[in-house]
């Protein structure tokens, strides 16, 4: 028995120790961390990735975060050092958050497009001609511009009751993506949501809104009854896997990259490959 | 710190987004609940077949079957069965089930099963030997003696594992927004994420939380006394 302490003790301490190296190491990563939403474009970027034509930055280790606020909450606690996102919706959580702002270079130009259930091609071609429809009569650059106005009031979506014995157009989406969706109380609204809106009506259908993790949006499609993705989802080729692209209904977007007020690193920077640049040097 | 409760009273009574929150808990109580009802269920069979005596060729491929079933659902987490069932298992077998919550409920379930299973057979072990050899003794039969003597104490000696297991239930739903299904967690990231507002949200879904587990350990010593009623020993007050 004596013996048996002996070793334990041994043992305890050995771990400690080796307890104590890692977390050692963990304080010494000296390495410039980066945060971007959990599956998206801007994680991509980060990481270099064949869909963004990016071999991305090895000084950098990017960090994931559940949703782009999060990422901006934690540079403002000063655990990572930018966060690069989407235009639109940077633009909102820099606002919303506080104490950061957009660097207004696009480091990528992307389009967003409605991911549409590979075994379903009428409603595809069904939603393309409801998108061709809201962009002649000028209705889809109406709800873009009305989220631009800070004094809209959007109407909400209820999530709805899916129920596959009725006629409904069921939508996979992460709400936590302002402008193109988040959630108002009980009821979704954003650019996206209005627009799912419009074409479930024009089809006669009623709408269903899915509300998950970013990352199970595209892969949810076609399974469960789900029908169609509209997450603010850029066209890339390893999504096409999973879907069929719609044709884009926004192509005004890109990657930003989120500052701290009052962090001038950027500043003089007037063209992609100025931010790129300071990127690699940090 | 006022112009943050304001927002979040905004989010939480003005757009209703209570109504999001009162489903949400609706969910995480049905699939907890769920879970354990199924798990006792599953539990059971498994443990009876680690108890019997293995003297047929019958029981010992039960037993070993239910070792693979053990291993698999302890061995992995939560969330990679919630994923597998949902997006590779049922679409694989052209199940198309509409409710997210009714799988939450059989992955519980089966997840629960496992360890219900063990915490059984441990309570049953824990019963003194000499209890069923006093009963088979008196001529009754293996079920008989089983049933009469032994479970009912075992019974009375997993009540505070069991009630362990099914807090772990409750607070391990919130991974089944993976699945599409709006629970606590994900009714309050709605709230939050409305404004990119955290605190306020946040601190309330940990308060909702606390306050069901506290209302179910109070549930807990309550069967637990009423069990010791018999019982010489007093119950943990």
């Amino acid at each position: 028995m004596k013996k048996f302490g002996k070793i334990m003790v041994i043992v305890l301490a050995l771990a400690t120790l080796v307890g104590a190296c890692f977390a050692f190491a963990a304080c010494n990563d000296n390495s410039v961390k980066i945060g971007a939403q959990q599956g998206t474009t801007g994680l991509f970027y980060l990481q270099g990735n064949a869909d963004m034509n990016f071999s991305g930055y090895s000084n950098i280790s990017a960090k994931s975060y559940d949703s782009i606020g999060q990422a901006v909450q934690d540079m403002i606690n000063g655990n990572i050092s930018y966060v690069v996102g989407d235009v639109e919706v940077a633009k909102a959580a820099a606002a919303d958050v506080g104490g950061a702002h957009i660097i207004d270079i696009p480091l990528s130009t992307e389009q967003y497009a409605i991911g549409v259930d590979k075994a379903q091609p009428e409603l595809l071609a069904d939603i393309n001609e409801v998108l061709a429809e809201m962009k002649a009569d000028g209705s889809l650059a109406e709800i873009i511009a009305n989220y631009d106005n800070e004094d809209y009031e959007p109407v909400g979506v209820p999530a709805g009751v899916q129920d596959s014995s009725k006629n409904q157009l069921v939508l996979a989406t992460n709400a936590e993506f302002a402008p193109f969706e988040s959630k108002q109380g009980e009821l979704f609204v954003g650019i996206d949501i209005e627009i799912a809106k419009r074409i479930a009506d024009e089809l006669g259908m009623e709408l269903v809104i899915k509300d998950m993790e970013f990352d199970s949006v595209v892969t949810s499609v076609g399974k469960n009854g789900i029908d169609i993705a509209l997450a603010g989802l850029t066209v890339t080729e390893s999504r096409k896997v999973s879907v069929t692209f719609s044709d884009s209904y926004y192509d005004g977007s890109y990657q930003v990259i989120i500052v701290k007020d009052g962090d001038t690193t950027f500043d003089g920077c007037t063209t992609k490959e100025d931010v790129e640049n300071i990127l690699k040097s940090l | 710190m006022a112009d943050k409760w304001q927002l979040f009273v905004e989010q939480f009574v003005t757009y209703g987004g209570y109504r999001t929150v009162l489903d949400g808990l609706y969910a995480t109580i049905i699939i907890a609940v769920g879970g354990l009802l199924i798990g006792i269920v599953i539990g059971m069979l498994i443990a009876m077949t680690k108890v019997v005596p293995k003297y047929s060729a019958f029981v010992k491929t039960l037993s070993r079957i239910s070792d693979v079933y053990v291993g698999f659902f302890r061995g992995t987490p939560m969330v990679v069965q919630l994923l597998l069932v949902y997006y590779v298992l049922l679409p694989a077998m052209g199940v198309r089930i509409d409710s997210a919550v009714v799988v939450a409920v059989i992955v519980f379930g089966l997840n629960s099963g496992a360890y219900v299973s063990e915490i059984m057979r441990s309570g049953i072990n824990s019963v003194d030997q000499g209890q069923l050899e006093a009963g088979r003794a008196l001529g009754l039969s293996y079920p008989t003696a089983m049933l009469r003597i032994v479970i009912p104490q075992a019974i009375k000696n997993i009540i505070p594992t069991l009630g362990n297991e099914f807090i772990v239930l409750v607070k391990e739903t919130s991974v089944t927004s993976f699945i599409t299904v709006v629970d606590l967690t994900k009714a309050f990231r709605g709230i939050a994420s409305a404004n990119y507002e955290y605190i306020i949200p946040y601190l309330m879904l940990a308060a909702f939380y606390l306050v069901i587990v506290i209302i179910i350990t109070i549930l807990i010593r309550f069967i637990e006394r009423r069990f010791a009623k018999s019982d010489r020993r007093v119950a943990s007050k």
